[in-house]
């Protein structure tokens, strides 16, 4: 009997909770008899925030986090559990400090870090490292080497907004040039990815996101909205820059200088509530009780939150292809959403729900007025949303895409992913 | 003959998201989009940098956009603009603005909490908050009149 693919998961944090996707990919793979271990910076303090991981200490078993390098934390813990690394598996870890000096013994600060932030990696044995997200894993690459493994990359969001090509401009390439393949969530993506310098002809597969469906029943005929029952506009995700919620609120602010009763909920948290709670009290949203920031939510609320609404907005500036989208899209929600990104791949324009330009609060606010005012409308986008996220985005097919991805990087299957052909 | 230099505009101020750079970029873009002519400096560091780099490259103004970093006085940045652009949510009256009125450089400015303790002036021009279409109207009105004064 053949062995299973070994695979190395590696992420910032885990589990997150807005990176539920990283948690039930997981769980499929080990369900399809992957031998799955994660490697990950820091702790999450989110685990009991999943009940999908209740109980799941073998899962638990399989996450690897990184020694503390900073602070007295470095002392205290970081270099205790070094050391009994190294006392655990002396050769391995030996050959993994010789690795680390052959790549970075120009930079001796950066060899100490190499060592110690990577040290959960010793005595594994991997087929394959998948770096989640690439904007995360330029100190990653070189372990390719150390295991002698392959090494992929997903692209889950866009790079030219990485804090690193402000230092570097060469960035991007770095990362490319070791990958043995790329994955990515959008067309989008890969179309930035080749700007950026992506050998057309490594290998890549396009795997879009997926979710759980049976969390997302079909939600009631649309509600005629009334001044007494206003329609209930709801969004969800990081409170984050690259949300876009000020243009957002800009619409909202218009829509209701139209005369049409709203409340807004926005579902999340994150470093930007300020921004946004400001922008919502300039308008007079807060004290009017039109919206609401709710806060973040588990995961097994968020169907409740989607019932209840009449339409999902989604105003990102930046998106790899945004899973609250086909959330809302499974639940039979209509979508207003921006053309950032991903996007317009997710949602069917004037088909599952009316996509607008990127900060064009005008163009949105037409948009929810327009939908406003025609439940039939609403009622109809909703049931092609649904239809077109049981047929797209299944998180049992996503599984069986990422399984013949890590069969056919390996050679273990006879293809390699798309393989764009060399220029004549 | 010696090509005539592009109207030039600067804000001045932190990349934080209470200056609205945003809103600011946007309404570049709109200017852009229909075929004004002119560049832009944005003077200042901080949070957004990258957030603001990247809307730049998304709206397809790298050649027009710059982001400097803060000179020790940021009054200096003044020195070549032909107009000093203001896209705040929340300012203060700080010293580049009265800078720039008291040597008669053309403002187009959100009205902000305080600024009507400015007296009037030909060469401040005032528009609401988060209003991309009357900064854009205004930015562009405030760009063919110095293109006018020029020729």
């Amino acid at each position: 009997m053949n062995q299973p693919l070994k695979l190395g998961i590696y992420v910032l944090r885990f589990p997150v909770r807005s990176e539920t996707f990283i948690v039930t990919k997981v769980l499929g793979l080990l369900e399809r008899g992957f031998d799955v271990q994660i490697f990950a910076m820091s702790a999450s303090a989110d685990w009991d925030r999943f009940a999908i991981l209740n109980g799941r200490d073998d899962v638990r078993a399989r996450l690897h986090i990184a020694p503390p390098f900073r602070g007295m934390r470095l002392f205290t813990r970081g270099i205790p559990r070094l050391v009994a690394i190294a006392a655990r598996q002396p050769g391995a870890f030996t050959r993994f400090v010789a690795h680390c000096w052959r790549h970075r013994r120009t930079n001796p600060l950066g060899f100490l870090r190499a060592v110690i932030m990577r040290a959960q990696f010793v005595g594994h044995d991997l087929d394959v490292l998948h770096v989640e997200f690439d904007s995360q894993g330029a100190a990653m690459v070189d372990l390719k080497e150390y295991f002698d493994c392959r090494l992929l990359m997903s692209a889950r969001g866009t790079l030219a907004r990485a804090s690193a090509l402000d230092r570097d401009a060469d960035f991007p390439r770095r990362l490319y040039q070791p990958a043995d393949g790329y994955h990515f969530i959008s067309h989008f993506l890969r179309a930035e990815a080749l700007t950026l310098g992506l050998d057309p002809l490594k290998p890549w597969w396009l795997i879009v996101p997926a979710i759980d469906l049976t969390l997302f029943a079909a939600r009631p005929t649309a509600h005629v909205n009334t001044p007494d029952a206003p329609l209930r506009l709801l969004s969800v995700g990081r409170l984050d820059w690259a949300k876009g919620y000020e243009f957002a609120l800009d619409a909202v602010a218009r829509v209701v200088a139209a005369g049409i009763a709203v409340e807004y909920t926005i579902l999340g948290d994150g470093a930007y509530r300020e921004a946004i709670l400001f922008a919502a009290a300039q308008h007079g949203l807060i004290e009017s009780g039109v919206v609401r920031l709710a806060g973040a939510i588990g995961r097994e609320a968020v169907p409740g939150f989607l019932h209840r609404a009449d339409m999902l907005i989604h105003p990102a500036l930046e998106e790899g292809f945004a899973n609250a989208v086909i959330e809302a899209q499974a639940a039979g929600l209509p979508v207003v959403t921006s053309d950032a990104g991903g996007l317009p791949e997710n949602v069917e324009d004037g088909v599952t729900g009316l996509v607008v330009p990127r900060r064009d609060a005008d163009a949105m606010a037409d948009a929810i007025v327009r939908l406003a005012r025609d439940p039939a409308l609403r009622q109809r986008m909703g049931e092609a949303g649904r239809a077109r996220a049981l047929a797209q985005f299944d998180l049992k097919d996503q599984i069986d895409r990422f399984s013949q991805l890590y069969g056919e990087l390996t050679g273990s299957r006879g293809t390699h992913g798309h393989q764009d052909k060399p220029s004549p | 003959m010696k090509a005539a230099r592009l109207v030039a505009l600067v804000s001045i101020g932190d990349l934080h998201w209470s200056m609205g750079y945003d809103y600011l970029l946007a309404a570049y873009a709109r200017l852009h989009q229909a075929g004004i002519l002119f560049t832009a400096r944005i003077v200042g560091a901080g949070s957004l940098a990258s957030e603001l780099r990247f809307s730049i490259g998304d709206m397809g103004l790298h050649s027009i956009v710059q982001i400097a970093a803060p000179p020790a006085d940021p009054v200096i940045a003044l020195a070549d603009a032909d107009m000093l652009v203001i896209a705040s949510h929340r300012d203060t009256l700080r010293p580049p603005l009265r800078a720039a009125l008291d040597r008669g450089l053309t403002v187009v400015t959100t009205a902000f909490a305080g600024i009507e303790a400015l007296p009037a002036s030909d060469t401040l021009t005032t528009v609401p908050i988060r209003d991309m279409r009357a900064l854009t109207e205004a930015l562009h009105a405030r760009i063919a009149s110095a293109e006018r004064a020029r020729a």
